[in-house]
């Protein structure tokens, strides 16, 4: 990463005496200014904005500080512990919420949910939807609970741990899985993530490889009519489409597809039964990404 | 004694006054041409006819037509108040022909009743002409420098706030929608007003074009005059700029008709980055318009924005081609006020902001900016306007007989 010209931090120095602090993360002075225009907005006094500019200094994400991160329509409520939502979630989320029939009681279940944010989204747009949300960590369900009440969208949010089979979870049939796994490998965390999330944001739901897309072909597939779940890099979007092509059933049921994000990175892999039995799959996905399978 | 009486008006007044282009009001030029009369008759007709059928409660509400009815009726008042004023200046004008005893005294009311009389004929005269299509819609002001760097920037916000000035005194809602600050925090390098005022497009229309200003810059040091221009944009707000109407609104376009951009981070993305960064770009390709927006934190709200934008430019951009193939089947050169580029020049040695198109001129600089005296320059402007179409029609009137 470009250093800093410490003339740029003059110049942000004369312009505001809180600008410099935002410069590391920002990086330029235009950034800086939107970025402090928008704690300025949120906060009482002077004196609130500077501790939180200095926050800000040591990285620690902006969704934390002012508490809350847009997620399309929603203001979804964000706090330390648990992911805060990415673009690229709210892309296809959006996507996908809008491709699902209307007037119709699909089952949704949402796995690692974090802040609830997919599951919440999806029924916003589809009010008619039945949304499941499921989380490891207390944290995360606390907070999928309270977004949902203060937003007043209701939906079911369960802990408990889906690699670990137990009674929590229990396998009901259900029309849709949507799931933003933990997905970057302990190599990229060192060397290809940014520093405010390898500091601040929780491991749990950083860090991961293949299990998660492991478990979705072992447990999660067999009850399910379609799946959609993140990904970090391409690997793991083959890993699931081998694991389907290799097996002799999977592959005569399921057909796989891989979606890009707006900046043409690998970051969906998605599947659907080609009989249908309860919704026109091929017509829902379609164009959704490139199928595979 | 009359020149003492205009001394005194011209002292007491604020300074104002026209040059020769502008609406010189002797008798001839107060009357309306008899085909406007004849005009203003067939309404007043019409509006006898409503009110009895209305009287009678043959017919049940209907918002539509008591739009059409409040705006008959204003145009009949009008056209009365202007009509018993055209009386008595006749009257007046028999008595200073007739009675040598009275000249003196009539002469004097004539005076007196003229500038009432050139606003109720001006009032009458834009109520007959056909209204502008988005007359009654809101507004959004766009603004930008051109040329004249830091100076520019400077003066583009020095025009915005004058537009903000000038909803603030007249009670009018008003947002910004989008506002850039120039590095240096002096001036901005773009900004984007709503005014949601109905009618508002109406009355601001005129603004749009290069308004030029002279004076020395605040980052000049040696004293020197310079010239600098900022460019106004006035588009009729057609929709609001909320979520759910962008929504529906990018639903009516083709796939590869738009394309919308957010930011592109170097890096892995996802869960590998937080970014704080929610800049939408808006490209529309059939008329390659392309908007920028990048002042909310969230991208949604970003891109409403930029639709509702997208929306009033289509809407303004329509409406010029209907004009313009209006033109082209008339076949006139027609002077147009809308097109003209440099609109006004605000010229701070001489206090002095001037009117291009209309040749109007108002010496309060400081009243200008501060957004209380713009409605003279709008007025002018207007009368102008609705002159220089009375003409237009009356032309087309003679040319078909």
């Amino acid at each position: 990463m470009v250093r800093i010209k410490p003339s740029t931090i003059w110049q942000a120095s004369k312009l505001n005496r809180f600008l410099p602090f935002l410069l590391p993360e920002c990086r330029s002075i235009h950034a800086a200014r939107q970025e402090l225009r928008w704690i300025q907005d949120e906060s009482n006094d002077d004196y609130q904005v500077w501790k939180r500019c200095k926050l800000r200094y040591r990285h620690y994400p902006l969704q934390y500080i002012l508490g809350s991160q847009p997620f399309e329509s929603l203001n979804i409520k964000c706090k330390p512990g648990v992911l805060i939502p990415r673009w690229e979630t709210e892309e296809w989320a959006t996507d996908l919420a809008h491709r699902l029939p209307k007037n119709r009681q699909i089952h949704v279940l949402d796995l690692c949910t974090g802040t609830g944010c997919i599951p919440l989204l999806i029924k916003h747009i589809r009010p008619d939807a039945v949304v499941k949300a499921v989380d490891c960590s207390p944290l995360a369900t606390g907070l999928a609970y309270w977004n949902s009440k203060s937003l007043g969208i209701s939906i079911q949010v369960i802990q408990g741990d889906i690699l670990e089979h137990n009674s929590t979870v229990k396998p009901q049939k259900v029309d849709l899985i949507t799931c933003n796994p933990p997905y970057i490998s302990q190599s990229t965390f060192v060397k290809e993530t940014s520093r405010s999330v390898k500091l601040f944001e929780p491991k749990l739901a950083l860090i991961g490889c293949f299990e998660f897309y492991a478990d979705l072909i072992d447990h999660q597939i067999s009850r399910a009519e379609a799946f959609v779940y993140e990904v970090g890099e391409l690997s793991q979007c083959e890993y699931v489409c081998r694991r389907i092509v290799e097996d002799p059933i999977l592959s005569k049921v399921w057909r796989v597809g891989f979606r890009l994000d707006a900046n043409s990175k690998p970051r969906v892999v998605y599947g659907y039964r080609r009989v249908a039995i309860t919704l026109d799959w091929p017509r829902i996905f379609e164009e959704f990404g490139e199928l595979k399978n | 004694m009359f020149s003492t009486v205009l001394r005194a008006t011209r002292l007491l007044s604020p300074k104002v006054w026209s040059r020769l282009q502008s609406t010189a009001s002797n008798c001839e030029s107060l009357e309306l041409h008899p085909l406007l009369i004849k005009r203003a008759e067939k309404y007043v007709e019409e509006l006898l006819v409503l009110e009895q059928r209305m009287a009678h409660g043959s017919i049940g509400f209907d918002v539509e037509r008591e739009k059409h009815f409040s705006r008959l009726s204003a145009v009949v008042d009008s056209f009365r108040k202007y009509a018993s004023e055209i009386a008595t200046l006749k009257e007046l004008q028999a008595m200073v022909d007739e009675d040598p005893s009275l000249r003196e005294e009539a002469e004097q009311e004539m005076v007196d009743i003229k500038p009432v009389l050139t606003k109720t004929s001006n009032a009458l005269l834009s109520q007959l002409l056909p209204q502008h299509p988005f007359a009654d819609a809101p507004c959004i002001l766009e603004i930008r420098p051109g040329v004249g760097g830091i100076e520019a920037m400077i003066f583009a916000q020095d025009l915005l706030n004058m537009y903000t000035n000038y909803a603030h005194n007249k009670r009018w809602k008003y947002h910004l929608i989008s506002h850039n600050e120039n590095e240096s925090g002096s001036g901005i390098v773009d900004a984007i007003l709503s005014i949601d005022e109905p009618r508002a497009y109406d009355k601001l229309r005129f603004e749009a074009g290069v308004h030029r200003v002279q004076r020395i810059p605040a980052t000049e040091t040696k004293g020197r005059t310079h010239t600098s221009t900022a460019a106004v944009i006035v588009l009729p707000k057609i929709a609001e700029d909320s979520e759910k109407e962008a929504d529906s609104y990018e639903r009516t376009f083709k796939p590869d008709e738009i394309r919308i951009d957010v930011m592109r981070a170097r890096g892995k993305g996802g869960q590998h980055v937080n970014t704080t960064d929610s800049a939408v770009r808006l490209t529309h390709y059939p008329s390659g318009i392309v908007i920028n927006m990048q002042n909310e934190r969230s991208q949604h709200k970003n891109k409403a924005k930029a639709f509702a934008i997208l929306r009033a430019r289509l809407a303004e951009l329509e409406q010029k081609e209907k004009e313009e193939k209006g033109r082209a089947a008339r076949k006139g050169q027609v002077t147009t006020t809308d097109r003209s580029d440099k609109v006004r020049t605000y010229n701070f040695p001489q206090n002095r902001v001037t009117d291009h198109r209309c040749g109007f001129n108002l010496h309060d600089m400081e009243g200008i900016m501060a957004g209380e005296r713009l409605d003279d320059v709008i007025e002018a402007m207007q009368s102008f306007d609705s002159d220089s179409r009375a003409k237009e029609l009356l032309d087309q009137v003679e040319n078909s007989n």
